[in-house]
């Protein structure tokens, strides 16, 4: 065990008697479970890749013939490598430094059975961590459950919840915490009762709008501003609010930020490096202030999208949507890698055109659940964690 | 015969119109389900506001030909010229003697998305937003293949670059999975049938004008859904004949004019039969809608959210507040998370529950807060009120089931309506 490990598992140690075997609710050992998160132990940033984000070209198997024949026109021809025959793209470069370092880890061949390739299912899918896509919690709801008094997390920028979904959630979407915290002294805060669906949607979101504007109240009145800078970006502004929130004390197991954009169905290789440029220079701009805040130990990023792409280039010099792609994760405690069987790119080894995929998603969630959060998976002993933790 | 109450006509209103303007409502009212649904779907004339100026795209594309400086500046152009086009239609929704014409213009644009954002070319949006007005209570199939033809369609979903020995399966897909048969009733060999037969299909952005290129078509029989296609033409009429396709549609009716809720899978059949067997004629299904049992359910009446055009449309047409500028009205509506002519994907918005979020409900407090506030053109609005001395009635107007906060006792009109109004209850039609 090295040293970085054991200070991580000393920092759990005291949390592991207060873990729930159950889903927590309205109990002390709920408020107890809270106060726990509230401390800088463990926080998530979820960074959606919306649009279908193109696996192969961001890790890229730089030394495979196949790959290249595949896409005569938007191979990435400069990827750096990192091990064996794969690399990163290189706009991603200022990011290689958390390579080096055992900060970063990749998860190859990411999937699950019979992948669709609607945007839609399958963000419902990756987000619902359901292969039917049905019901409206999110995965990571699932894993925090609810309790009365605690924001699980909170999404910049969109209002897409995403994984954060449910009516007991215990979410909010803002764009931006200002704008936030002026509209909410408009909003009624007399409870109602009532029998009807719309009005007690209506009501729970009125409650987690005041839970969130009593928290942002308490912390960021007083909020020092960062000596980060971030790239001047949609994206950069949107790790720029979250940054403040983590820095300034709202140390909630969650946050969530979007890059839009990835459907690249043609000219991609302008858009999707522009789009790896912005994730790579915001991201790193997020890491140098954690590291700055001595955090970066108590923090995860981890990036998802809705699917991959096909292996073969369309002829629109783009790529159409297919399946099995790349996660990355970064994180001062985690152990960097390359993690799950690089797939094959051989014609008879791929399913439909597509890459096949070794690691289930649900697998890297598991991960996050068990070895970061250190709560029960929302799927039992169904799948293995990804030892990136 | 049933006839309508001043509450029955009210929900008529707000669920098919843009807000429940009072005149109507009580045109409405006393009247037979079925006479007060011809009423209101009766033709109007639905003239719009003059458009604003567009710039031809040989220009912008000489524009933006020379320099990086060009490109930017023509992509400046044609951003400004996209918001003009969305206060043009905002306008509209405010001012138009067809609102029932309108809300279904909205509903096919939610169906067949665009957006600015890809297409970029105004005048080829406003196209497009034309043809879903014309067809909005036309015919079905007829604004299928229209739409299919519909140059922004073709640069929104890449169709024009679906060429020979290129196919791009981006149209074919979302053919497929939204505009009609639905995710689950086609397979991955049919989308990329679908693609192939309809490669060659193009647009010429200057004209505005649809482009078949035969040079450009793969030439070949494919097999789509177990039949042999060769043309576009032949994979949309195989896609009509389906029965998937009129229950399809059936089910976006009832999700925007019944519940969220699944519908009873007879009632689809039943819709659905209808529409096929009229042809697709849209009324013909709006109106099995309309006068159906479900519909004027007690169980589904005042279970749907007001969407943004709902909430900020319906209550400025319905109330006599001073009405803020267009331009602000479209930066509001876009807040609220409707930006109209620019979906947030091909599956427009998804409504329902979602409408109402931990953002847009701050959106929509701060909103009403702000029309309903005094001022000094108070006395103006409270004059302006319908003229009732029955405060029940004013309730049933404004709210489609009873209050969730308590109601002020100081007596007053503007004070009555403002709380009304304020009410979570008002949400909901």
């Amino acid at each position: 065990m090295n040293r970085r490990e054991f200070m991580q598992y000393a920092s759990l140690a005291p949390l592991a008697g207060s873990i729930p075997t159950v889903f927590a609710n309205d109990s002390s050992q709920a408020s107890k479970l809270s106060k726990s998160l509230q401390r800088p132990d463990r926080i998530v940033l979820m960074v959606e890749l919306k649009g279908g984000n193109d696996g192969l070209n961001t890790l890229v198997p730089f030394e495979d013939e196949l790959y290249h024949n595949a896409r005569p026109n938007i191979a990435i021809k400069n990827a750096i490598p990192l091990k064996g025959d794969m690399g990163i793209n290189p706009y991603l470069k200022s990011l290689l430094n958390l390579w080096k370092e055992g900060d970063m880890a990749w998860v190859q061949g990411v999937g699950y059975p019979e992948a669709s390739r609607s945007h839609f299912h399958s963000a419902d899918i990756w987000e619902s961590g359901n292969l039917d896509g049905k019901g409206t919690e999110g995965w990571i709801s699932k894993v925090l459950g609810t309790n009365k008094s605690d924001l699980n997390g909170i999404v910049l920028g969109d209002n897409n919840l995403g994984p954060m979904a449910g009516e007991k959630g215990r979410s909010v979407a803002m764009r931006n915490s200002k704008e936030f915290l002026r509209q909410t002294k408009y909003l009624n805060k007399e409870s109602f009762d009532t029998d009807n669906d719309a009005l007690g949607h209506m009501l729970n979101v009125q409650n987690q709008i005041n839970l969130a504007a009593e928290l942002l109240q308490d912390k960021l009145q007083n909020a020092k501003p960062s000596p980060i800078r971030f790239p001047n970006t949609t994206f950069g502004r949107r790790l720029a609010q979250v940054d403040k929130m983590i820095t300034n004390g709202m140390h909630l197991p969650v946050y969530k930020v979007t890059l839009d954009g990835f459907d690249t169905h043609a000219n991609q290789r302008d858009v999707h490096n522009n789009l790896m440029n912005h994730l790579g220079s915001g991201l790193t701009a997020f890491v140098k202030s954690m590291k700055h805040h001595k955090l970066w130990n108590n923090i995860m990023v981890v990036t998802y999208s809705e699917f991959g792409r096909r292996v073969r280039e369309n002829g629109s010099f783009g790529t159409d949507h297919g399946s099995g792609s790349v996660n990355m994760v970064l994180g001062g405690a985690i152990r960097g890698g390359l993690y799950g069987k690089t797939p094959s790119l051989k014609e008879e080894d791929l399913v439909n055109g597509d890459l096949a995929h070794s690691v289930d998603f649900r697998e890297i969630y598991t991960t996050v659940a068990q070895r970061w959060w250190k709560r029960p998976s929302p799927w039992g002993q169904q799948h293995k964690p990804v030892l990136f933790v | 015969m049933q006839r309508l109450d001043f509450s029955d006509a009210r929900h008529l209103v707000a669920r098919s119109a843009l807000g429940q303007e009072w005149d109507i409502v009580d045109h409405l009212k006393g009247r037979s389900r079925a006479d007060a649904v011809n009423i209101l779907l009766s033709r109007k004339e639905n003239k719009t506001p003059a458009l604003p100026a567009m710039t031809p795209w040989n220009n912008i594309m000489k524009m933006s030909t020379h320099s990086h400086k060009g490109k930017r500046d023509a992509r400046m152009q044609m951003g400004r010229e996209s918001v003009r086009l969305k206060q043009w239609w905002m306008h509209h929704l405010l001012t138009t003697k067809a609102p029932v014409q309108e809300r279904m213009t909205i509903f096919w644009h939610n169906h067949f998305t665009s957006s600015f954002e890809k297409v970029q070319q105004p005048k080829i949006m406003y196209m497009q937003n034309q043809l879903l007005r014309e067809n909005a209570l036309g015919n079905f199939a007829v604004m299928l293949r229209k739409i299919s033809r519909d140059p922004a369609m073709l640069v929104y979903l890449d169709g024009s670059l679906n060429k020979k020995g290129k196919p791009n399966e981006n149209f074919a897909r979302e053919l497929l999975e939204l505009f009609t048969l639905g995710r689950g009733h086609y397979s991955e060999a049919d989308v990329k049938a679908a693609a192939i037969a309809f490669t060659g299909w193009g647009a010429d952005r200057h004209q505005g004008k649809f482009v078949y290129n035969p040079a450009e078509n793969e030439g070949k029989r494919v097999k789509f859904l177990n039949q042999w296609v060769q043309t576009g033409d032949q994979v949309i009429d195989v896609l009509l004949k389906q029965h998937r396709t009129a229950e399809h549609i059936a089910e976006k009716f009832w999700h925007e004019f019944v519940s969220y809720h699944r519908p009873p899978a007879g009632v689809i059949r039943r819709w659905g039969n209808v529409f096929r067997a009229s042809n697709y004629q849209i009324t013909t299904l709006f109106k099995e809608v309309l006068n159906s049992n479900e519909f004027w359910d007690a169980r589904y009446r005042g279970n749907l959210i007001k969407s943004p055009v709902d909430l900020v449309i319906g209550t400025l047409r319905a109330l006599p507040y001073p009405r803020p500028a267009v331009d602000e009205l479209v930066r509001t509506s876009q807040l609220l998370g409707q930006d109209l002519l620019d979906p947030p994907s091909v599956k427009g918005w998804t409504g329902g529950k979602q409408w109402i979020d931990t953002q847009t409900l701050l959106v929509r407090t701060s909103l009403l807060n702000r029309l309903t506030r005094h001022t000094k053109a108070s006395a103006h609005v409270e004059k302006k009120l319908p003229n009732t001395k029955d405060g029940e009635e004013v309730v049933n107007w404004l709210l489609p089931r009873k209050p969730s906060l308590s109601l002020p006792t100081t007596p007053g009109k503007l004070r009555l309506v403002k709380a009304l109004v304020l009410d979570p209850t008002y949400q909901l039609k």
